[in-house]
């Protein structure tokens, strides 16, 4: 430094020193300020792009209730003929030789047709300024996904929303009977019964929209489950069975399996955590301790949940039966059922978990080869239904499909329930039963909260705190007897009842959760 | 005498070693002065820059909390208010404008009326008529009954 000032000029160096601190200085805050600000500058097109995708969820779930509507606007239409008795009895699932309007059934291909749909969303789909939205609709068993996603200014967002359906019960009332009179028998009733009215011809399209069952959306979901299992039966050689009994042998279980699948944890634990889809042509057999998470089962034959096997956040279809037994626990699944339901000795359904006997195929199914007297949709052909139903039900040709005493003899082989909770039992969740003139059976020790919903009859004989919703409650000494009310156990309030869900297709869709990303 | 040039010769400076003159001096500082004048400017930038975002920021975050109490709020009621009030962020405050905007295309899309369009804005309550963010939607309302 000394140097530089003892010569001429050196002041220029240092004038070209400082500027250059300078500079560097000025240009560091600069780019610094400039990054730092750069997230902040962001959110605005990051919450835009959120509400765009919000927006599409909201425009979603109007179209579905749009359709919902005109669904029940050309069910009335088509209901002038139709007894009270009979639509208050499923009648409904008997329509498949009404012609159906062609422009609803475009309408709902274009929205709901497939397994994954666009809609567009108006007016934000051309909006240069705001983005276009997409949605997409995915079927998954009782409940279905509507996923929005948004770019806006580089920024993607995106909201999956599951769709069910909010019970329509109210918080003091625990027993909503379609038979008329008071209940009787040694049971205790803590709380309002409401006794539904025998038409759906109500002014009130909301009343309507609660008591709706869209049942052909009930047949697109089984219909969905069964035809890839059938095609892979006719595809596939019967393999033997297969056993699993390792965790690591899980993720090595094909896509199909053409024969019996067992997951056997008798001798060490079994963890199975996988988000994936297994079709399987026989039946499926979880024994012993095994863990289960997030895998999707559409099993051909029964289902077998046994010892200390711990189902959770599962979808299972069966096309034929569930069963659920020894210390067994179901947590917050879905489960499809076409044929009968039995939970027994100490198994546990949990977590709101839901259940449904959807009574579609007269059960004990144990291949889809075998299921050759269904109709296309996968359904019990006209005939049998036909047959079913006299057999269930002989006094059917009357209006009233109430049993008379005299007729009991005459049946051949009548099964009043196609929906068990038995022994020691635990519920907590929804189970529901479709059969025709099926019905639900709890046995005297068995805790359940939640919803039982049943089509016709239910014999209530164990604890619950919650709803029942059925058309008849039966004695169980007299289970064919529908001509009055009779409970045998107990039931309460459930304040908390507004958090169980139904499956979409039963009334209006609801937001079960909601997730942002 | 050689001795004593030689000693005065050595002790004079030459040419290029003289010290400062006032004039560079002079120079040095203005051209110093000028730089850091300029540079300033980008200083300032930085910081008008910083100041606006953090505003810009605020202004977001307040929007967003609208649009989560909407969220909230809308399913559970009958109708979408339209509301106007202010927050203090800092030393600034705010007016938060909550309206429903007119949409024929979607009365007729949606039949049942349960979905407005909605836009939210947030604007210095220094400057209420130039909005500092303003952002759109489709409110869904009504929906849990």
């Amino acid at each position: 430094m000394k140097l530089l000032l003892n010569k001429k000029g050196s002041v220029y160096y240092i004038v070209l020193l400082f500027a250059v601190v300078t500079v560097i200085s000025a240009s560091i805050y600069v780019t610094g300020q400039f990054n730092f600000t750069k997230s902040f500058r962001k959110d605005p097109a990051k919450l835009q792009s959120l509400l765009n995708a919000r927006t599409g969820i909201w425009y979603g779930l109007a179209l579905l209730d749009k359709q919902l509507s005109n669904k029940i606007a050309k069910q009335q239409e088509g209901l002038a003929d139709t007894t009270d008795k009979s639509s208050l009895f499923g009648e409904d699932l008997f329509d498949d030789e009404k012609p159906r309007d062609s422009s609803t059934q475009d309408e709902a291909v274009q929205l709901l047709g497939s397994d994954m749909d666009t809609l567009e969303v108006y007016p934000f789909k051309n909006d240069s300024v705001f983005g276009p939205v997409n949605i997409f609709l995915h079927h998954t068993g009782n409940f279905r996904i509507l996923e929005s996603t948004s770019l806006f200014k580089r920024q993607r967002r995106k909201v999956i929303v599951k769709l069910g359906s909010r019970p329509f019960f109210y918080p003091d009332t625990v027993l909503y009977l379609g038979t008329p009179g008071m209940p009787e028998g040694e049971g205790d009733v803590d709380g309002r019964i409401a006794f539904l009215q025998k038409s759906i011809d109500e002014s009130d399209s909301l009343q309507q929209k609660r008591f709706h069952v869209d049942f052909d959306e009930l047949r697109t979901i089984v219909n969905n489950y069964r035809q890839p299992l059938v095609a892979l039966g006719d595809s596939m050689e019967l393999e033997e069975p297969l056993t699993v009994q390792y965790s690591d042998e899980c993720l090595q279980i094909p896509d199909t399996v053409g024969g019996a699948l067992f997951i056997d944890g008798s001798y060490r634990d079994v963890i199975w955590k996988e988000k994936r889809k297994v079709y399987v042509l026989e039946e499926l057999q979880v024994t012993g301790e095994v863990r289960i998470e997030n895998v999707t089962f559409v099993v051909a034959g029964d289902v077998k949940i046994l010892d200390q096997a711990v189902l959770n956040s599962v979808e299972i279809f069966t096309a034929s039966r569930l069963f659920c037994a020894n210390e067994s626990k179901v947590l917050a699944s879905s489960a499809i059922a076409c044929g009968d339901v039995e939970i027994y000795e100490e198994a546990q359904i949990l977590e709101k978990s839901v259940i449904i006997s959807a009574g579609l195929s007269g059960g004990n199914r144990t291949s889809p080869k075998t299921q050759g007297d269904l109709d296309e949709d996968g359904l019990p052909s006209q005939e049998q239904k036909k047959k079913q139903l006299d057999e269930d039900h002989p006094s059917r040709e009357q209006d009233v499909p109430t049993q008379k005493k005299g007729t009991k003899k005459s049946r051949k082989k009548s099964k009043p329930y196609s929906l068990f909770v038995r022994d020691q039992a635990i519920v907590d969740g929804v189970l529901i039963e479709l059969r025709e003139l099926g019905g639900i059976k709890t046995d005297m020790e068995t805790v359940i909260k939640g919803v039982l919903w049943s089509r016709a009859r239910v014999c209530h004989v164990g604890r619950m705190a919650g709803v029942i919703k059925a058309f008849v409650l039966v004695d169980q000494t007299e289970p064919m007897n529908v001509s009055r009310n009779y409970i045998n156990g107990t039931i309460k309030r459930l304040s908390s009842i507004d958090e169980y869900f139904m499956p979409y297709y039963f009334g209006k869709s609801t937001i079960v959760s909601w997730q942002e990303k | 005498m050689a001795r004593k040039v030689t000693s005065s010769l050595r002790n004079t400076p030459s040419l290029n070693e003289r010290g400062l003159t006032v004039l560079e001096v002079v120079i040095a500082i203005a051209v110093l002065t000028i730089t850091t004048a300029i540079l300033m400017r980008f200083f300032v930038a930085g910081d008008r820059l910083y100041s606006k975002s953090v505003v810009v920021k605020n202004a977001t975050h307040l929007a967003q909390n609208e649009a989560e109490i909407l969220k909230v709020e809308a399913p559970l009621s009958e109708e979408i208010e339209e509301r106007e009030y202010e927050k203090e962020v800092g030393k600034r405050s705010y007016i938060i404008r909550r309206s429903v905007v007119a949409q024929d295309s979607l009365d007729s899309l949606i039949n049942e009326f349960t979905l407005r369009e909605v836009r939210i804005q947030v604007s210095d309550q220094l400057k209420p008529e130039e909005p500092l963010v303003t952002f759109r939607m489709l409110q869904g309302y009504h929906i849990i009954q």
